[in-house]
């Protein structure tokens, strides 16, 4: 097996990555191959929270968090831990908050598609990450062939952010649709989004900054830095609006 | 070196892109190295007189050796013999392109076998593209995949012409692994591989790199997303070179 080779240059010379999952049954490989993409790149941290069902049983989140927490553990200061909470577990969300922020020094909250995120049971987890100072990565695609019952959009982002101003929430995948998401949120200035999604679509690096400013957009992968990395290296933006993309956006919402 | 076998000129009928045309292409090529390339239009695929559209861009890269053009053909169209003859003829066309999914049409179409019979006895390859777009982010219209097993009985029926299956994703892929590896005149893209470095790797355990690809999708799609997925995949200096060069000009006839 040939050894891999030296990666491309990163504008500004620092990487983090705001999303990244461990996916059920395959946490253990997951988390080789982020902490392998994230060594050849030199990233400063991965933000991984864990993926297993639509609708999550109260158990399955909180061994999907206790994956989480063992690699945080493991990974000498590489990974970053999200929570994933189901919001239809109601006081039971809460208390695995509290268990993932205190016992495992989780700071930032994954939301996915357990309901959409203007269910009135996605409230109280957003009003305990103001009051905690927790940043949010929320879920939402905008997809053409039809969402899933629950799955949020950038319009569902776009309220909830209204809702709420003081919270601060990651749109994940720029909605799918990129143009869409980012008419959708562009009036909302308590909402970054991340340029993970679906291929590598030209333009969508180049849209995000032009209707949010670059710094709303932040560098979540969905696994996989290297693609991703090449949207913005494509990208027709200045470096200082790559640098922030890249690193200094996450930097300042989970330092 | 770079053979980069899946570009696109005109302009994308539903989005604004960065760049596009003649001019962003050679700016293209030229920072990734790509010295040749093959050329369609997107105007051959969404106007209903695509050979208008096919003329324009024999007029438009005849002083360019370097870039070979594909005609798309749709073969269900009234005419369609007549219009590859003249490709053929008088435009000097080097490959076709199929594009089934926005030309609403199954590749077990009786038009499609004539196509077929008509590619193998002029030596033409054959790029079958199973999306362009992710089918998810389409912008008011609906342009659903080439299903597989479709794909699968094509190659079958396409013995002896040289075909490249472009924009399939890695599960799509393993649907025609064995059919691609035990044929010496198929190969298949990566352009529609979201992955970590592994994933990589992992396509060309199914897929040998002598059957593997390189087309950008440009400039629909960033180029360094997949570029660096092939710099950085554990591969050989003679296999890197394989799959960014030599099958490139092995599917279009020339080695």
């Amino acid at each position: 097996m040939s050894p891999r080779r030296t990666p491309p240059r990163i504008p500004g010379d620092k990487l983090i990555d705001l999303h990244a999952h461990l996916w059920h049954g395959r946490e253990d490989e997951n988390a080789r191959e982020l902490l392998e993409e994230a060594g050849v790149f030199g990233a400063e941290y991965v933000a991984i929270s864990h993926i297993s069902v639509v609708n999550p049983s109260r158990e399955q989140v909180r061994q999907g968090n206790d994956h989480v927490a063992r690699w945080v553990k493991q990974s000498g200061g590489l990974f970053r831990g999200q929570a994933i909470l189901n919001p239809r577990h109601g006081k039971g969300a809460l208390d695995e908050l509290r268990r993932c922020f205190e016992e495992s020094g989780m700071r930032m909250v994954k939301l996915w598609v357990a309901v959409r995120c203007t269910d009135r049971r996605v409230f109280p987890i957003i009003e305990r990450c103001i009051d905690l100072n927790l940043p949010v990565l929320q879920h939402a695609f905008h997809k053409a062939t039809g969402n899933m019952p629950d799955e949020s959009t950038a319009l569902d982002v776009a309220e909830l952010a209204r809702r709420y101003p003081e919270a601060r929430i990651v749109m994940a995948h720029i909605a799918g649709d990129y143009t869409f998401g980012a008419w959708a949120i562009r009036d909302a200035p308590n909402v970054w989004t991340d340029i993970s999604g679906s291929y590598c679509e030209a333009g969508m690096v180049e849209t995000a900054v032009r209707e949010l400013g670059a710094s709303r957009v932040v560098f979540g992968t969905d696994n996989g830095i290297a693609f991703n990395l090449g949207k913005v290296q494509d990208a027709r933006i200045s470096h200082a609006e790559k640098r922030r993309i890249l690193y200094e956006n996450a930097k300042e919402l989970l330092p | 070196m770079i053979f980069d076998t899946g570009c696109f000129l005109g302009s994308w009928p539903f989005r604004s892109l960065p760049a596009f045309g003649l001019r962003a292409l050679k700016r293209m090529a030229a920072r990734h190295r790509v010295t040749r390339a093959a050329v369609s239009s997107f105007e051959e695929i969404f106007r209903e007189d695509g050979f208008e559209a096919t003329r324009a861009v024999a007029t438009l890269i005849a002083g360019e050796p370097w870039l070979a053009q594909f005609q798309v053909v749709n073969p269900t169209f009234p005419g369609w013999e007549k219009d590859l003859e003249r490709g053929i003829g008088e435009l000097g066309i080097e490959g076709l392109r199929l594009a089934p999914g926005y030309h609403a049409y199954s590749l077990a179409h009786t038009g499609v076998a004539e196509l077929i019979a008509a590619a193998r006895e002029h030596g033409l390859p054959v790029a079958l593209h199973v999306r362009l777009q992710d089918e998810r982010m389409h912008w008011i219209c609906r342009f659903p995949p080439v299903p597989m097993k479709e794909v699968e009985a094509f190659l079958e029926r396409s013995r002896g012409v040289r075909i490249g299956v472009m924009g399939c994703e890695i599960s799509e892929i393993r649907v025609i692994a064995k059919a691609v590896r035990n044929r010496r005149n198929v190969w298949v893209d990566w352009s529609r591989l979201r992955a970590l470095l592994g994933g990589m790797d992992r396509l060309l355990e199914i897929i040998p790199p002598s059957r593997v690809l390189y087309g950008s999708l440009w400039p629909l799609q960033t180029p360094s997303a997949m570029l660096n997925l092939a710099e950085l995949a554990r591969l050989g200096r003679a296999d890197r070179k394989r799959i960014l060069w030599d099958n490139g000009l092995r599917f279009l006839g020339r080695q």
